[in-house]
């Protein structure tokens, strides 16, 4: 008797321990939430219409939207800080995989482990994500965020211009040095020499950049994101390459920090690039059918990276339970179909990834999503803007051909260093 | 402050100096608030090391001037911003001076209207929102200035991509975007140099370079030096064209001082040193300015 | 007005075809055109699809036209008007303020004497040194403080410190006849009367390139904008402008340019109008040094 008493005491303990986080608030309650997010009309036509389905189950709440405009993550970190900083510190917040480090590092997100393995709606999402995905919002083995988008890098490609030279397309285990065969047969050049179209170009932001290191099994630094690496020998072959790229096989034109090549692909100036998803969406809305695309070439290792968008509540929120409400309706099926058929980023959701409007264009789209199960998340450490910097001014000196590759190593390695020791781990 | 009384009142105390005192508060006040204020809060930071976060503040003495002070990263930025506003204040007000010169004759007034515009236009549009054109112009491969280059027959230009250069391309857009402002400074100024001398002159049998030279540019010497005097400010100042173009590369060839403060305060997340190096740029900005000043007055002595 | 006769402005225009003026007149206009081609090129980017902006060899007039860009730059989903009306307010308080403050401050020190004036000058004198960005973060804290954050308050009171504009209402003063002025102390007017009805009204040119430089300065500033507002209600048009090119990029480049043309118009429209009354200003107060 007092045994099944104090079981059925204990259950309702764990009950009541439960239901604090799976209890929702009541409809009627009156309350003002923040949300942080970058401003681009994607994020704002989402937010807004997320805003209407949440209206429809709490009227009574006010949503403020703090939209943050910027052109990398560096910033948009250096803003969320400045925003969490000061008594403004939103409810519900944006970021990407190159922020967690820094935000979960400095305990600034609300614990979601409970409420992750119990709420149901939550299950619901995660079983319908890529778990590998989830790895990119880790940090330290906790993960408080939940994936809305994502995206991956791989090789755009000129189906017109690989016609006109007689080649076919590169096919899934590509290697380098098929890479460097095939632009050097793209590569025109007009009577007075001058070349008019470039077989590749090289990718101007850090995160396409990355890549070349991941194939060749290397990164700037070592995987626990802690110390410099790049006195590695492989690091030093991908830069080398790169360089090869542009001033040896002149198959790329001059390096240029954060230019992703978009332009130039839509001028049909260059016959590939590696590029995000987002190309898709200039593609179509140019109307330019002719391109398709594949994976990334490698050299030692045949990896894709992968960076994850998640949303996380803050510590510092007052209503919890009604940010989580509002975190749901920011994930749920409805947000994820619109991520699609705003054909930007790629959706969290496998399922968002099969609509029609999503598979449309390129021919190849099942590579975007297909890439999620084998992705290696960008490394991040808390003080990525600081990295991040460091990286694209040195290499920007190299690839430009304004400096050697040895005194280039020697410096990366000095400043990485000299960076990674201010920070607290 | 009505009445009699007033002519014993002027000097200390007296309706008078009331009157000043009131009139001057609103704009000092402000001054005081937005300006001198955050000044002191940022020697008060460069003394500390700030935790963005917390707000949490530990005092560490000179250490901040002694990081910034021993980064090659910092030294070359400073030297940088005294390569460009060498250029920068050569080319703003040389310009400036040369296009004057060259509109101060008779016109039309629409042509003299139009023509004023024209050079004046760049200087109303924002920086920001002009590079993205300028980065086409001067993209390497893919530019417009290589183009015509190749198309006859020179050897195209690292514009931005070559550290050699890069700076001059900078100090090309920044003249670009601001001598206008000084064209009309100076324009006014020559125009307002009076006939009768230089009739005299002429009479005398000097020609055109001549008048210049020895009329027209010892009266216009004072307005000339404070176009340099605020070119310099303005120069050693710069930001935002650096910022977009370059970013300080490629390596730091380009970077300048209140790059790397910005850098240090927004990217390091370092108050400290951002604060540090700001105060640095400060002095350096004042020894300069007081340097001109006191060259001014020993020209205009003679 | 007594000007020129028709025929002595003819002859005036004829005189531009003098061979030695020619000379110089081809270079000048030339010139002037080049000065103008950015310009031109991003108006002309502005109707153009996507692709063709960027090809080579560039054309300043578009194969296709396409005024899309600026219907979609109007509605998208950044508030593009709500923000040109924000430019605007913040603009026009933060000029009309810098007008009163400075010309006020420079009536003190121009026509008053009191004790600490040249102190108080030259404290003032020092503040044109000061890099914007020295001050932006213990701004932005203060702000966060009283919570005055993402109000156009935030932007107005800053730019109200303006060491330039006393600096140059006082150097204008400074040239103009006192006569009047005197005239009116002797008769026992107020000093509040005397700078409202005479000194003031002295200062037109001196206000009216002050004032477009303070309008300019704040409608193009983007840094202070960026730091101290956040919600999009209270954004104003640089920073509106760089959100509409995307986190990673692929923007656009037709609906950029066409936000960034309507972004500039006003100012030409202002200049072109006042031309005379702005020049006038500006030249007078550089001639002291």
């Amino acid at each position: 008797m007092k045994r099944r008493l104090f079981t059925a005491g204990l259950a309702t303990l764990a009950l009541a321990g439960r239901a604090a986080y799976a209890a929702p608030p009541p409809a009627d309650i009156k309350a003002t939430l923040k949300l942080f997010r970058p401003a681009t009309e994607a994020d704002i036509s989402e937010v807004n219409h997320a805003i209407a389905r949440f209206k429809i189950r709490y009227p009574n709440v006010e949503i403020k939207v703090q939209y943050t405009p910027t052109a990398s993550w560096a910033e948009y970190i250096n803003q969320l800080m400045n925003a969490l900083s000061s008594g403004e510190s939103p409810d519900v917040l944006n970021i990407a995989t190159e922020g967690v480090a820094t935000l979960v590092g400095r305990n600034l997100l609300y614990d979601l482990s409970d409420i992750l393995a119990t709420d149901p709606d939550a299950k619901e999402l995660l079983a319908d994500v890529e778990p590998n995905l989830l790895n990119a919002l880790r940090y330290n083995g906790k993960l408080d965020l939940l994936p809305t988008e994502w995206n991956t890098v791989v090789v755009f490609y000129n189906t017109d211009m690989f016609q006109e030279a007689g080649i076919a397309p590169p096919a899934a285990g590509w290697t380098w040095d098929d890479l460097v065969t095939t632009a050097e047969k793209l590569t025109k050049r007009d009577a007075a020499g001058n070349i008019k179209q470039f077989g590749y170009f090289v990718p101007g932001g850090q995160f396409a950049l990355t890549t070349w290191f991941q194939t060749n099994d290397t990164d700037r630094l070592t995987p626990d994101g802690r110390k410099s690496n790049v006195r590695d020998p492989k690091f030093r072959e991908s830069l080398m390459f790169l360089h090869d790229l542009i001033h040896k096989y002149k198959v790329a034109p001059t390096f240029t920090v954060n230019d992703t090549g978009y332009a130039a692909f839509s001028a049909r100036q260059a016959a590939m690039i590696s590029g995000l998803h987002p190309l898709v969406r200039v593609l179509r809305d140019a109307k330019f059918t002719s391109a398709d695309v594949q994976v990334v070439p490698y050299r030692r290792k045949q990896v894709n990276i992968c960076g994850v968008m998640g949303l996380a509540m803050t510590r510092a929120t007052k209503n919890p339970a009604l940010a989580w409400e509002f975190m749901k309706v920011l994930i749920d099926r409805d947000m994820e179909n619109e991520i699609a058929g705003n054909v930007r980023s790629i959706p969290a959701r496998r399922s968002s990834a099969d609509l029609p409007v999503w598979t449309a264009f390129p021919q190849h789209w099942s590579l975007f999503y297909g890439a999620a199960a084998k992705a290696k998340p960008l490394t991040a450490p808390p003080n990525f803007a600081q990295v991040e910097q460091i990286m694209m001014r040195n290499i920007e000196a190299y690839l430009t051909g304004n400096r050697e590759i040895d005194p280039t190593i020697d410096n990366l390695d000095q400043e990485l260093a000299q960076a990674m020791s201010r920070v607290k781990w | 402050m009505s009445g009699s009384g007033r002519r014993a009142g002027r000097g200390l105390g007296g309706p008078e100096a009331r009157a000043g005192w009131l009139f001057v508060a609103p704009a000092f006040l402000l001054y005081a608030a937005f300006l001198l204020v955050p000044v002191l809060a940022a020697l008060l930071f460069s003394v500390t090391e700030v935790d963005r976060f917390t707000w949490q503040t530990d005092f560490v003495g000179l250490d901040n001037f002694r990081y910034i002070w021993s980064d090659a990263h910092f030294w070359r930025s400073f030297l940088n911003t005294f390569e460009f506003i060498s250029l920068a204040v050569s080319g703003n007000v040389g310009m400036g001076l040369l296009v004057a010169v060259l509109l101060e004759r008779r016109m039309p007034r629409v042509l003299l209207y139009l023509l004023r515009f024209a050079y004046f236009m760049p200087v109303l549009v924002a920086t920001a929102l002009v590079s993205l054109v300028w980065k086409f112009l001067y993209s390497t491969d893919l530019g417009i200035l290589n183009y015509y280059l190749r198309a006859i027959g020179l050897p195209a230009l690292g514009w931005l991509s070559d550290g050699r250069i890069a700076m001059v391309s900078i100090v090309i857009m920044d003249v670009w975007k601001h001598f206008g402002f000084f064209m009309i400074i100076l324009l006014a100024a020559l125009q307002g140099v009076p006939r009768s001398l230089v009739e005299s002159a002429s009479l005398d049998g000097a020609g055109g370079w001549r008048i210049f030279w020895h009329v027209k540019l010892p009266l216009i010497a004072p307005v000339v030096l404070f176009c340099i005097t605020y070119a310099t400010i303005g120069g050693l100042q710069v930001f935002d064209s650096v910022r977009i173009l370059t970013n300080g590369g490629p390596g730091d060839a380009s970077a300048v001082l209140v790059l790397y403060m910005y850098e240090q305060t927004f990217g390091a997340q370092d108050l400290g040193t951002g604060s540090a190096a700001a105060l640095t740029l400060l002095v350096v900005i004042v020894l300069v300015t007081a340097l001109q000043f006191a060259f001014s007055r020993k020209v205009a002595r003679e | 007005m007594t000007g020129p006769s028709f025929g002595a402005r003819v002859l005036s225009a004829l005189a531009v075809l003098h061979w030695r003026n020619l000379a110089v007149m081809i270079p000048l206009c030339l010139g002037g055109v080049i000065m103008m081609a950015p310009l031109l090129w991003m108006f002309s980017a502005s109707l153009r699809p996507e692709g063709e902006s960027y090809r080579l060899p560039p054309s300043l007039l578009p194969d296709s036209f396409n005024p899309d860009s600026y219907r979609h730059a109007l509605v998208s989903g950044l508030p593009f008007v709500r923000m040109y009306w924000n430019s605007f307010v913040v603009a026009a308080a933060s000029t009309a303020g810098v007008l009163l403050t400075a010309s006020m401050a420079a009536f003190a020190f121009a026509r008053l004497r009191f004790a600490g004036a040249s102190v108080l000058f030259s404290i003032m004198f020092i503040g044109m040194m000061v890099p914007p960005a020295l001050v932006l973060i213990p701004i932005y804290a203060g702000f966060a403080a009283l919570n005055l954050l993402d109000t156009p308050l935030a932007l107005i009171l800053p730019a109200l410190a303006s060491s330039f504009g006393v600096y140059m209402m006082r150097q204008f003063m400074l040239n103009q006849p006192r006569a009047l002025e005197e005239a009116a102390m002797i008769d026992g007017a107020s000093y509040w009367t005397i700078y409202w009805r005479i000194s003031l009204p002295q200062l037109g040119p001196a206000l009216a390139a002050l004032g477009i430089i303070t309008f300019t300065g704040s409608w193009n500033n983007f840094i202070s904008p960026f730091v101290l507002i956040k919600s999009l209600e209270q954004m104003t048009l640089p920073v509106g402008i760089v959100a509409l090119q995307g986190v990673f990029a692929g923007a656009e480049t037709a609906v950029l340019m066409a936000a960034t043309v309507m972004a500039i118009l006003p100012l030409f429209v202002v200049f072109l109008v006042a031309q005379r009354f702005i020049i006038e200003g500006l030249t007078m107060t550089g001639i002291k040094g």
